[in-house]
């Protein structure tokens, strides 16, 4: 077990059964921590490293599917794999709903929860691959000036540089070089590269058409 | 006399009640005048108070002055004492018999000579005098004359004294008159003095007697029934020897009798004067030595039967003297001519049964058709109706009893089955909520079992390792123990659940501990309820005497209750609390509160009915168990809604002795 290894936050109400989960996944190289509810995961700062959430459904104060929806809101995107005491379908197939990685019924098979766990950090390691790409792009969107800013959302939108012209009252021949610092400042070679940026970060649905270079977007 | 009670007559029936007690010879007044027999006893204050209602009466009877009407006058010259017992019941009985003849009132005067007791020839003059002086003018119309000397002094002066007097005498042996002639005027009753055939009467009960002592005092009838008794003796066989006591005193009396030998016959003729002039009263003398003599008496006189008398005798009922003399009397003043015969009294024999037992004679000695006396009668048939009475209550009361005894086993038994019956529904009820329970008990089982699992694959990871981590395993077996345990442990309460019992278990035990085992299989079913459980328990021990199992049962009852009635509430909004504490000095209280949506108000008083259920799946037993459980060991139980929503269920129970944990 290195520093380098996934850590797995284990969240089980019940001590034993905690504390075994905890000891079969440290025998199997990963760093563990455990959590006796889903305060105490709450109140944990969960970092960047690769990690993954076991998360116990039957809990008292906020249980399962509860921690995964506050975890949500918080922004959190640490894969989680259920775990609950008897299978009860309306709850597993709401919490994949919710997005759950994986709902495992006690008690687990090594193979199993290994499994999971795998599949888990993978979609978390994915996760934080597109995050790291969002991230770029954020950062390349930003170095644009507001006139490059207004241009790109025109432009991802499909308007000719006549009518963008017009719409920001200048020449076709400005809009021109505008285009070609943008393109050069996001590194890509086309219109439709570009399209593609403002789609992964979700600028075409937040601006509307009538503010032209909002530069807020939601997810 | 008490085998032939006389009817229709308060006074023989007051006066004579068969009772043996002391006598009353000894007493005077007007008292005694109603207590006719001498050896009548009273006993009990209310034959007394009788006794002196009667006396009253009597006395009114005999005073001339009380009657209206013409009277018939009887004037009875007694030559003795008129207060002997013997004459009390002669002159009772003669007055009773004439009462009976409503068409004719009588007065009755009395005068004595006192010639037992006084030479009395001395004062016949003065006597006459006071006589003369007493009766002049009163007319007399019949004079009854007691004894010879009375008969004589009628004779010699009735005529001038009361002039157109009958006369009726008696106590005059009929061998005394057996040549007399009488005048017209004159009739009487004689007396059989039956000496010979007491003396029989004696022989037949001692036939082995070799002894026969008379006992006889010096006054005038004394000696004539003396003499008498030597005549009677010289005309038998004697086999036995004879021995005279003649005017003994009392202790010299009392001494002598002590002496003489069991088989003896003492024959006591009557005693009413010794030879130095002491008077006695012939009955009184009798009983005190009838108290110490060893050999069996025997009299000629009724009045002599009775406590400490004679043991048999052929004698004279007074009651028939008295009768036979009221007859006679009667006769007289219809003014019968020629007068009436002389009439006799038969002997009878009669023998008392205490003094035969008392001197060992054979009952069965006796001749036919003597009467028994005091014979003890079976008791049903000397007092028949009381008996009746109370053999119908005794058998009232014994029926009565029996059918309380019935009923009461009928109760027991019917207490016991319902006992029974309520530890099968409480068996049912716990198997409800085992049921109700048993998701979260598994769920609860799978937390130990799922770790030995995962600490079983941890420790076959860390054995392949290369090198193999065996101490990390040493860890892992230890915990694997540890849930083994845990995971028993539920299985026990599981089993506890389901656990049939046939007798309710009284002990004494800290209320705490059955909402601690409650609470065990509560809190798993809460967190899976999404319920999230308060428990306030009091610090110090609540210590109660019942069944724990049962008062655990009540609790989860009340917390399962509780949590059906949360199950439409949003999560997070599960809220259940169990409280204990002390309510006051004597009484212990658990709360049970949830948030759910509490109890309707024309609900509230019917909840703890059985079947009576507001939740679909309910049976409607489980309050009604908690209710029956919590009354049978002296509590109370009842909800009440909370004002910021939900109910709350409270029972107290009594707080066990001190000392009791």
């Amino acid at each position: 077990v290195t520093d380098a290894s996934p850590i797995i936050h284990v969240v089980d109400d019940d001590p034993s059964f905690g504390a075994a989960i905890a000891e079969l996944l440290k025998a199997c190289g990963y760093q563990v921590a455990l959590h006796s509810s889903a305060m105490q995961l709450m109140a944990t700062p969960l970092g960047s490293k690769p990690a993954c959430i076991l998360l116990d459904v039957q809990m008292p104060g906020v249980d399962g599917p509860q921690l995964q929806a506050r975890l949500t809101e918080l922004g959190h995107r640490l894969p989680i794999v259920f775990l609950t005491g008897h299978g009860d379908i309306p709850m597993s197939v709401q919490a994949i709903k919710a997005g759950a990685d994986d709902f495992l019924t006690k008690p687990v098979r090594k193979e199993k929860l290994l499994q999971a766990i795998e599949r888990a950090l993978a979609h978390g390691e994915q996760i934080r691959a597109q995050d790291r790409r969002m991230a770029v792009m954020r950062s390349l969107v930003a170095q644009l000036t507001p006139r490059e800013r207004d241009v790109f959302d025109l432009l991802v939108r499909g308007k000719p540089h006549k009518q963008i012209a017009y719409a920001l009252g200048t020449t076709e021949r400005t809009i021109k070089m505008h285009r070609h610092n943008l393109m050069q400042k996001c590194r890509v070679q086309s219109l439709a590269d570009l399209s593609v940026i403002a789609e992964r970060l979700g600028l075409l649905q937040a601006s509307s058409d009538a503010t032209l270079g909002g530069s807020d977007y939601r997810s | 006399m008490r085998s032939r009670p006389v009817a229709g007559s308060w006074l023989v029936i007051d006066v004579l009640a068969p009772v043996k007690g002391l006598g009353v010879g000894s007493a005077s007044g007007l008292l005694v005048a109603a207590a006719l027999a001498g050896r009548a006893a009273m006993r009990g204050a209310r034959v007394a108070a009788r006794l002196i209602v009667g006396a009253v009466a009597l006395a009114v009877l005999a005073s001339p002055s009380a009657a209206a009407e013409p009277e018939t006058r009887i004037l009875i010259l007694n030559a003795t004492d008129p207060y002997l017992p013997a004459y009390q019941m002669i002159d009772a009985t003669m007055r009773e018999t004439l009462a009976k003849d409503t068409t004719r009132h009588f007065a009755y005067f009395s005068e004595t000579l006192d010639a037992q007791r006084f030479d009395w020839k001395q004062y016949e003059a003065e006597f006459l005098a006071l006589l003369v002086k007493k009766y002049k003018g009163l007319r007399i119309d019949v004079v009854v004359a007691i004894t010879q000397p009375a008969l004589d002094f009628v004779n010699d002066y009735g005529r001038q004294l009361w002039p157109g007097a009958r006369i009726v005498f008696h106590g005059i042996p009929a061998r005394a008159r057996e040549n007399a002639a009488l005048p017209a005027h004159v009739t009487g009753v004689v007396t059989r003095e039956d000496v010979g055939g007491t003396l029989d009467l004696a022989r037949r009960l001692q036939p082995d007697a070799r002894r026969i002592l008379v006992i006889a005092g010096v006054a005038d009838i004394d000696q004539r029934l003396a003499d008498e008794t030597r005549k009677v003796l010289a005309g038998q066989v004697q086999t036995a020897e004879v021995e005279f006591l003649l005017g003994l005193s009392q202790p010299e009396l009392v001494e002598r009798i002590k002496r003489e030998a069991a088989d003896t016959i003492v024959l006591y003729l009557a005693e009413s004067r010794d030879r130095v002039g002491r008077p006695y009263t012939p009955r009184e003398l009798l009983r005190a030595i009838g108290a110490v003599s060893p050999a069996p008496i025997y009299g000629i006189f009724e009045t002599y039967v009775g406590q400490y008398g004679i043991a048999a005798g052929a004698v004279e009922s007074y009651l028939d003297r008295g009768r036979i003399v009221a007859e006679e009397v009667l006769q007289m003043v219809k003014g019968a001519s020629p007068a009436p015969a002389i009439a006799a009294i038969p002997s009878r024999c009669i023998a008392d049964a205490d003094a035969l037992r008392r001197w060992s004679l054979d009952e069965g000695r006796l001749p036919e058709g003597c009467e028994i006396r005091f014979a003890e009668r079976p008791f049903w048939r000397e007092y028949p109706w009381q008996t009746f009475g109370a053999l119908a209550v005794v058998l009232f009361e014994g029926a009565l009893i029996a059918v309380l005894l019935v009923e009461r086993h009928r109760r027991r038994a019917a207490e016991l089955e319902l006992r029974r019956r309520l530890l099968e529904v409480v068996h049912l009820n716990r198997t409800a909520a085992a049921g109700v329970l048993s998701a979260s008990v598994a769920h609860e089982l799978t937390q130990p079992l799922g770790a030995i699992q995962s600490y079983a694959e941890a420790a076959e990871v860390y054995l392949k390792a290369d090198p193999s981590n065996i101490g990390r395993v040493e860890t892992i077996l230890t915990a694997i123990r540890r849930d083994d345990e845990r995971a028993m442990d539920i299985i026990r309460r599981l089993r506890g659940l389901f656990r049939k019992r046939t007798e309710t278990e009284l002990q004494d035990f800290d209320l705490n501990d059955a909402i601690r085992d409650a609470l065990d299989i509560l809190t798993p079913e809460a967190t899976k309820r999404g319920v999230e459980l308060s428990v306030n328990q009091s610090q110090v021990a609540l210590p109660v005497r019942a069944d724990q199992m049962q008062l655990q049962q009540v609790v989860l009852n009340l917390a399962l209750n509780g949590m059906d009635a949360m199950q439409s509430c949003a999560s997070g909004k599960r809220k259940m609390s169990i409280k204990s504490a002390f309510a006051g000095k004597s009484k212990l209280e658990v709360l049970v509160s949830d948030s759910g949506t509490g109890i309707a108000d024309d609900k509230l008083a019917h909840i703890f009915e059985p079947f009576y259920t507001t939740k679909p799946q309910g049976t409607g037993l489980g309050l009604s168990i908690s209710r029956a459980i919590v009354e049978a060991f002296g509590g109370k139980i009842w909800a009440e809604n909370r004002p910021g929503g939900g109910a709350t269920f409270r029972f107290t129970l009594p707080v066990a002795k001190e000392g009791a944990l």
